[in-house]
């Protein structure tokens, strides 16, 4: 491909685009340099070799730099926006080598050992000019701009190695034609994906158990079977001491209950003011606030805050808002990925909003069942929530449910099995205490159980997902988790037993990111400095040392084939009128075998004359040239008229 | 069972492989990559542009694929294939384009297309490609360059696309194709494909044009020592030999004498005849001339030997091509065959052509021994080349030794060492055959 011009075109936009323009802007006059001058370095294919290696390192260590610090950065599209720094050594290179394609074996390792020859080879100014394109497109500002930017650098490119088959009215035709559509297209896409996402959010949320819906929970009740839980570490809590740790993190409260799941049907979501950046301030602030940090990384753009129910600030999360629903969920949009966020919550304070009816509902199906189960306890109605826990007292945890699939699993759990997970608990806890009267919620969360002392942190499982109630008593909400305490031994004793390994590898690998996210760049300014020098002063010796050449130049070639005596006759007329007219000349035929061939046997009297002028050392007289010109100019006329 | 799953993928991948690759020129197929690699980067519109480019991409190339509709080729084409070629040895031929159509016809490109013979399964099974060993485990495991290898094989030549220039009108024009035949035989050659662009360079138009032709391809042949002579003097050939035509130094006939029952019709003098009104037959001087026996055994099992062991035997009869002799190519077929050259009793092209098409034999080496030593008695001398050392071989050699025969040993094998040989076996190893032959 031709991309003079082009290439220092796309780096620019590839520098502007992702704000790296102090990169673009030498690289690409660096690029462009290589036009303008006819030094080349004889860079022998090991060379080549040297550079792709320490390429591959680099992009390898910027690789791994990036999984480190994944909490700053979009792993994937921060490598490609950097790509086209990391394989410029590469293209820059083969510009001011002798060479002008790219051989597969410098770039794919493999082939180096292979005993045939490798013959493939690419065009990596073609591949670098792409992928700056490409690059360029890892910003999301500018959305018209970049796409017209794009489609002319490319249709430019496409424009000059152009076929010769086609006229270039046709070619332009097509070329708006591939804007318009692309145009539309890229709409298209950006509509379809909006509608896609949406669609897809339900249903990864009822099918993968990604997330919590706060509308809606994605309980288990009514499964048959064992239920299977995970040991994976799904987050860590560092409280700032351990006498005042949360011991449940809320996720969301829900009032319906309808078909084995709990609902809510006016979240009432309200977006939360910004006490300062990445901060929220849910209550006013308390005396005896405690704290603590949870290391919780969110990789989905809108997700749903773990945080304790009394939470007064959230701050250091990387949203750009949060909503907060009167049911208690905090949901933050706009979120990328980070390390954590940080609560401080106090006692009496609570983020669910204040009971209404609903919080009162007992399904009618219920009552009946919820009456007879009542009146298991002889404490008395005005303590419910101590006559609740008396009921389910005798009630055993289990993760096997047998729920016949003719019975309702919480009426079979109430009168039957007496037996069930904490969201078979749960449920009937919200039940019964509305059925006495009082107003309750369902909530889900996590369960802060575990403390490791290697980390001096909480860590919290997947398994430790957890559903309790909260009951409207003495004018706040209170926790009633009926769960019998022996869950928490119960699920571990199903651990695996890879799962120490596992555990102590993956708390290294955090403790390891921790310490790394806490390091700055400033800090190893020396250190940077110094390998730095250190690399231009090998790069200088290795530029200095290396054999070079000198090109031909377009002026030298020039000189060779600058046109001898007559190159200006006028017969050249009669011949490109001939080409003009499909009587090409064939390659190496000489005229006079072309006239024969073609029938135009009149044309060799001026064809001696013009042999003459050209190669006659004696020239031709004025009477001849004349003769030469007049001549040219009647056949001309007599075939345009023929013609016509 | 996986290779009786994956050997019809091989087959019909590689169709598609080489059909694709016809079709899109190399910026077209970087343009596909580069749609690929924006379709995956373009999974989360939130987060990149990169589906903007994407959108262009399948544009582009959609809408090239549509405009090579525009424009297709109006041509006639004719090829003009030499008599011959040689294994592994590049060499050119003309493919004539005529212009059929109301335009200057630009731009075209032009493949030959020979017959593609995928290779059987049992063939994969029992070939390894040379330099396997140094292909990734991966490829060594799937096997697909060792098919793509054989199939290459078995077609016979892999050719070279050719642009073609301008051409004009009514008119036509010369375009050169550069092939290497890689296996000697017959290539057959079923059409030709004139190739168009798109405006914007990205896919091939294809024009296929029916023409069935065939080239044979005559073994490899290396060059064997200008000092190199022949073993043996002259020999009297009893009769004279009455195919001579020019050469050599008995061309008189002695006499005229009465047709006697056995004798050829060609020795029937017609003017005396027309004059005796009886057969009367030429008799000739009995000839003293140079006549060599040239044995080839083609019982090798390895491919490379039985190859190799063909090449060196082309080679020597290229070296006699233009000597003063005779040469009977002594090989094994269905039964021991002989195939003279030399001296007007056939040409030297025809035992290469011979041996362009020689198979491996079934047959005992005894057969050919038996065959060697029945026509012992009029050969000058002989050149042995064989693919194994055995009893049977030993003995052949032996007893022409002892016959005083002068023989030249040439053993084609990779299995032996020269230690463990006589000293008159000329060891060649395959892959340094003409280093072999040039300490002779």
């Amino acid at each position: 491909m031709k991309l003079r011009y082009l290439q220092f075109a796309a780096v620019m936009l590839w520098g502007m685009q992702t704000d790296l323009l102090y990169f673009a802007v030498p690289m690409g006059i660096l690029l462009e340099a290589r036009h303008f001058t006819n030094r080349r370095w004889a860079f022998i294919k090991q060379d080549f070799f040297r550079i792709a290696d320490l390429t591959s390192l680099t992009t390898v260590a910027v690789i791994i730099l990036l999984f480190l610090n994944r909490e700053h950065y979009h792993l994937v599209t921060t490598l490609v926006g950097w790509l086209p720094i990391l394989l410029f050594p590469l293209v820059v290179v083969l510009g001011f080598s002798t060479t002008e394609r790219m051989s597969l074996d410098v770039i794919f390792y493999s082939l180096r050992r292979q005993s045939q020859p490798v013959t493939q080879s690419w065009d990596m100014n073609a591949v670098f000019f792409g992928l700056c394109l490409v690059s360029a497109g890892v910003n999301t500002v500018d959305q018209r701009f970049y796409m017209i930017a794009v489609s002319l650098l490319v249709l430019i490119a496409l424009f000059r190695s152009r076929s010769t088959r086609y006229q270039r009215h046709l070619w332009l035709l097509l070329a708006c034609v591939v804007f318009i559509s692309a145009w539309f297209t890229q709409q298209a896409i950006r509509i379809g994906h909006t509608a896609l996402k949406e669609q897809t959010r339900e249903w990864i949320a009822n099918y993968i158990h990604a997330r919590v819906n706060p509308l809606k929970t994605n309980s288990a009740i009514g499964s048959i079977g064992k239920l299977k839980l995970s040991d994976a570490i799904a987050f860590r809590v560092a409280p700032q001491s351990r006498a005042t740790f949360p011991s449940l993190l809320q996720e969301a409260t829900y009032d319906v209950y309808a078909n084995d799941n709990w609902l809510v049907l006016n979240p009432g979501f309200k977006t939360m003011p910004h006490a300062d950046n990445f901060t929220w301030r849910l209550a006013p602030k308390a005396p005896g606030e405690h704290r603590a940090y949870i290391y919780l990384t969110f990789y989905s753009d809108v997700d749903i805050v773990p945080v304790p129910a009394d939470t007064t600030l959230i701050s250091d999360l990387p949203a750009m808002d949060i909503r907060k629903s009167k049911y208690g969920s905090i949901e933050a949009t706009g979120m990328v990925p980070g390390p954590g966020y940080r609560v401080s919550y106090a006692a009496g304070d609570d983020i669910n909003g204040p009971p209404d009816s609903t919080d009162l509902v007992v399904p009618p199906a219920y009552k009946k069942i919820l009456a007879r189960v009542a009146s298991t306890s002889s404490l008395p109605a005005t303590a419910p929530i101590a006559k609740v826990r008396d009921i389910l007292h005798d009630f055993r945890y289990s993760l096997y449910q047998d729920t016949p699939k003719s019975s309702d699993p919480i009426a079979h759990f109430l009168m039957v099995s007496k037996a069930g997970y904490c969201e078979y608990f749960a449920t009937a806890t919200v039940l019964l205490l509305r059925y006495m009267g009082v107003p309750a919620r369902y909530a889900v969360g996590y369960s802060v159980q575990e403390y490791n002392p290697g980390l001096g942190m909480y860590i919290v499982r997947k398994r430790h997902a957890h559903a309790w109630a909260i009951a409207w008593w003495h004018h706040r909400w209170q926790v009633v988790d009926t769960t019998p305490a022996i869950w928490k031994t119960a699920e571990s004793a199903e651990i695996s037993r890879f799962r120490p390994v596992i555990d102590f590898i993956d708390n290294r690998v955090f403790a390891f990111r921790l310490w790394w996210s806490k390091q700055r760049l400033v800090d190893y300014r020396l250190e940077l400095y110094f390998a730095g020098a250190l690399l231009v002063l090998l790069l200088i010796w290795r530029v200095a040392t290396s054999e070079q050449v000198t090109l031909d130049t377009a002026r030298d070639a020039h000189e060779m084939t600058a046109d001898p005596p007559g190159g200006d006759s006028p017969f050249y007329r009669i011949t490109r009128q001939l080409e003009a007219m499909g009587l090409a000349r064939q390659p190496g035929e000489a005229f006079s075998t072309w006239f024969a061939r073609i029938d135009h046997t009149e044309l060799m009297p001026l064809l001696q004359l013009h042999n003459r002028l050209r190669f006659d050392p004696r020239g031709l007289g004025k009477q001849d040239a004349r003769r030469l010109t007049d001549g040219v100019a009647r056949w001309l006329q007599s075939s345009s008229q023929v013609e016509v | 069972m996986f290779r009786e799953l994956t050997f019809p993928a091989f087959v019909r991948l590689s169709r598609v492989s080489r059909r694709a690759s016809r079709r899109n020129t190399e910026l077209g197929r970087m343009l596909q990559l580069g749609a690929v690699i924006c379709a995956a980067l373009s999974i989360n519109t939130d987060i990149t542009l990169i589906y903007q480019v994407f959108a262009l991409l399948v544009c582009i190339l959609i809408i090239s694929r549509l405009a090579l509709a525009i424009h297709a080729p109006q041509v006639s084409v004719k090829r003009y294939l030499p008599r011959y070629a040689t294994a592994h040895e590049s060499f050119e031929y003309i493919i004539e384009v005529t212009n059929e159509g109301d335009r200057v016809e630009r731009d075209l490109t032009l493949t030959d297309n020979p017959i593609v013979i995928a290779p059987t399964i049992e063939q994969f099974r029992h070939h390894r490609e040379p330099g396997e060993e140094s292909r990734n485990a991966y490829d060594r495991w799937l096997g697909f360059h060792r098919f793509i290898w054989l199939q290459r094989v078995n077609t016979g030549v892999t050719l070279q696309p050719t642009s073609v220039a301008d051409v004009p009108i009514k008119s036509h024009i010369r375009a050169t194709i550069e092939a290497t035949p890689i296996r000697r035989g017959v290539v057959h050659f079923e059409s030709i494909s004139v190739l168009h662009p798109d405006p914007f360079g990205l896919n091939h138009g294809v024009t296929t044009l029916v023409a069935p032709d065939q080239l044979l391809v005559l073994p490899r042949r290396y060059p064997v020592p200008a000092h190199f002579e022949l073993p043996g003097g002259h020999h009297s050939q009893p009769g004279g030999v009455s195919t001579t035509w020019s050469i050599g130094e008995s061309e008189e006939f002695v006499s005229l004498r009465d047709y006697r029952d056995g004798d050829s019709l060609r020795k029937i003098h017609w003017p005396s005849t027309a004059r005796r009104t009886k057969p009367v037959v030429k008799e000739y001087q009995d000839e003293y001339l140079t006549r060599h026996a040239l044995v080839l055994d083609n019982s090798s099992q390895q491919d490379e030997e039985l190859e190799e062991a063909i090449s060196v035997a082309a080679s020597f009869v290229a070296r006699t091509m233009h000597a003063d002799a005779m040469l009977d190519l002594i090989y094994l077929a269905g039964k021991p065959e002989i195939v003279t050259a030399g001296r007007g009793a056939s040409s030297a092209t025809r035992q290469l052509e011979t041996l362009a098409g020689l198979k491996r034999t079934l047959l005992p080496v005894q057969a050919l021994s038996d065959a060697v030593l029945g026509a012992a008695h009029r050969e000058s001398g002989y050149i042995v080349v064989l693919s194994n050392w055995c009893e049977v071989r030993r003995g052949l050699v032996e007893t022409l030794i002892a016959r005083g025969i002068p023989v030249k040993v040439l053993l084609v094998s990779s299995r032996h060492i020269a230690a463990d040989l006589p000293p008159f076996v000329n060891l060649l190893t395959p892959g340094n055959i003409a280093e072999g032959l040039a300490r002779l």
